[in-house]
């Protein structure tokens, strides 16, 4: 499952809306968070502008 | 069973706010669904904290009312309360890296003319996003905060809204959830849209900037491992403070990197002993505009539609526009596209079909850093170094540039005619074109 990095993710939401399996959300924090959908594709990971989410 | 909304508004940007708001205050029973946890807070880097002010923009123009904070959209009769700071914006400059300019507009000059002189306002994106949501709150609108939708459903006389833990049911839908739209997605808009690229973004404020003048947006155009990268240097309503933003449409340049050779290589002396914080970012899907923006009894508004060209100003009208079609659509009996006539009338007229507007003419400013070479670039602002028309308006802003770049093609000709070889590339070909190879990379959300 991708990994994210809270103290980077700037809460943007860029990932969350292109993931292909709905696998991320916002958490009540507004940092990106992953869920067991995750199928490791790395579309976010790639997606992310801050390098925040790794595999 | 789920209770049933006249409209489920989904995303809490400027056009979700402004629609939300509407709605509530006519009188729909309307729920706002967005994936934030907190709606105020700008975590989306973008240049867009001004509204361009003083000219026509989709038919209407915003009046302001600087004592109370009032914005009016003159023709639509739609208004909102802005309850923070703002900064009087007069001029637009376009810097290439070695420091010459394209100038629209000189503030000095400007200023002399008064409000009648700026070209914008600059807010704080923020307190626009509390100012609007109190609104929305005060109006009676149901606010789902926290909330990601998955998809959307049409059943005999209703729109079902599929969030991660929730349905909601309305008779309408309101798609606000901008450039990435799930809601466009699931509703088969994207299979058959062009698709440009994946944009990489980074959003600073910074404070102590050495800019020229303090009520100029500044855009400097660059080309970096061979595509083009913008950096905008927009003013906040704070003093000494920007909003410096990083845009790229190839997702594989590393805008960190490219801040550190920017900043590092750049003729510009602006960024010496300035004080830098990352605040944000986004990585949006640049897509072609939507021709008709509705399906199933979904509005489509703002940057859900469009390729981001109608900005804040766009955002908030088409936003409220379509909550009024709604209203009406409901007080007639006609839950369905005939209802919602005078919202698609509007777009169609006033933007998709409007003369004024130039479809991809948004890209432009990405293809020239994608095109020329910083020293073209640099070559080609010199070449142009008188004033044109103080503007930073998205229909005319181009208008004049071309005339002036007519009076200076033959000397072009003589001195760089690569120049023009480059520019002519950018009349011919499509961005779609241009762009392939980092549309390769994307990740479009089809």
């Amino acid at each position: 499952m991708v990994k994210i990095n809270t103290d980077l993710c700037t809460g943007c939401g860029g990932c969350i809306n292109i993931c292909p399996v709905y696998a991320l959300v916002l958490s009540k924090q507004d940092k990106a968070q992953a869920n067991q959908n995750c199928n490791d594709c790395k579309i976010c990971v790639r997606a992310c502008p801050v390098n925040a989410l790794s595999l | 069973m789920a209770e049933k909304y006249d409209v489920i508004v989904v995303g809490a940007g400027f056009a979700g706010l402004m629609a939300a708001k509407t709605a509530g205050e006519v009188g729909l029973k309307t729920a706002l669904i967005e994936m934030k946890h907190d709606i105020t807070a700008q975590r989306r880097a973008d240049t867009q904290m001004i509204l361009p002010m003083g000219d026509d923009f989709l038919d209407d123009r915003i009046i302001f009312n600087g004592k109370t904070g009032l914005m009016s959209f003159a023709h639509n009769g739609l208004s909102f309360k802005y309850d923070g700071p703002y900064r009087d914006i007069y001029a637009f400059h376009l810097y290439s890296v070695d420091g010459n300019c394209l100038r629209f507009g000189m503030a000095n000059e400007q200023k002399k003319f008064g409000d009648r002189g700026r070209i914008a306002l600059a807010l704080d994106k923020s307190k626009a996003f509390a100012s609007l949501l109190n609104q929305v709150k005060a109006a009676g609108v149901e606010v789902f905060a926290g909330t990601a939708v998955k998809d959307i459903k049409k059943t005999d006389g209703a729109v079902n809204v599929i969030a991660h833990d929730k349905i909601f049911s309305g008779t309408f839908c309101i798609a606000a959830d901008g450039a990435n739209s799930r809601i466009a997605q699931a509703l088969g808009f994207n299979k058959d849209r062009g698709y440009y690229s994946s944009m990489n973004v980074l959003g600073y404020y910074m404070k102590n900037l050495k800019v020229p003048d303090p009520d100029t947006v500044y855009y400097v155009i660059a080309q970096y491992e061979n595509t083009g990268v913008i950096t905008a240097l927009v003013p906040r309503p704070y003093d000494n403070e920007h909003a410096v933003v990083f845009i790229c449409l190839d997702c594989r340049v590393d805008l960190f990197k490219f801040y550190e050779y920017f900043t590092r290589e750049t003729k510009l002396p602006w960024f010496k002993g300035a004080e830098a914080k990352l605040i944000n970012s986004s990585c949006g899907n640049m897509w072609s505009t939507i021709e008709k923006p509705f399906k199933d009894n979904v509005l489509l508004v703002g940057d859900t539609i469009w390729c981001q060209e109608s900005e804040n100003f766009g955002a908030l009208l088409s936003g409220g526009k379509a909550a009024m079609a709604i209203a009406y659509a409901l007080d007639e009996g006609k839950s369905n596209e005939e209802g919602v006539t005078s919202y698609l009338e509007f777009w169609d007229k006033h933007f998709f079909n409007s003369p004024h507007y130039k479809r991809d003419q948004i890209m432009g400013n990405y293809m020239l850093g994608a095109i020329l070479k910083n020293e073209e670039i640099d070559y080609l602002f010199s070449k142009l170094n008188m004033v044109l028309k103080a503007s930073i308006h998205p229909y005319t802003l181009f208008g004049e540039l071309g005339q002036a770049l007519g009076g200076v093609v033959p000397d072009i000709q003589k001195e760089m005619p690569q120049v023009l070889a480059g520019l002519g590339r950018m009349q011919q070909e499509s961005p779609a074109d241009i762009l392939k190879d980092a549309a390769s990379a994307g990740f479009p959300n089809r």
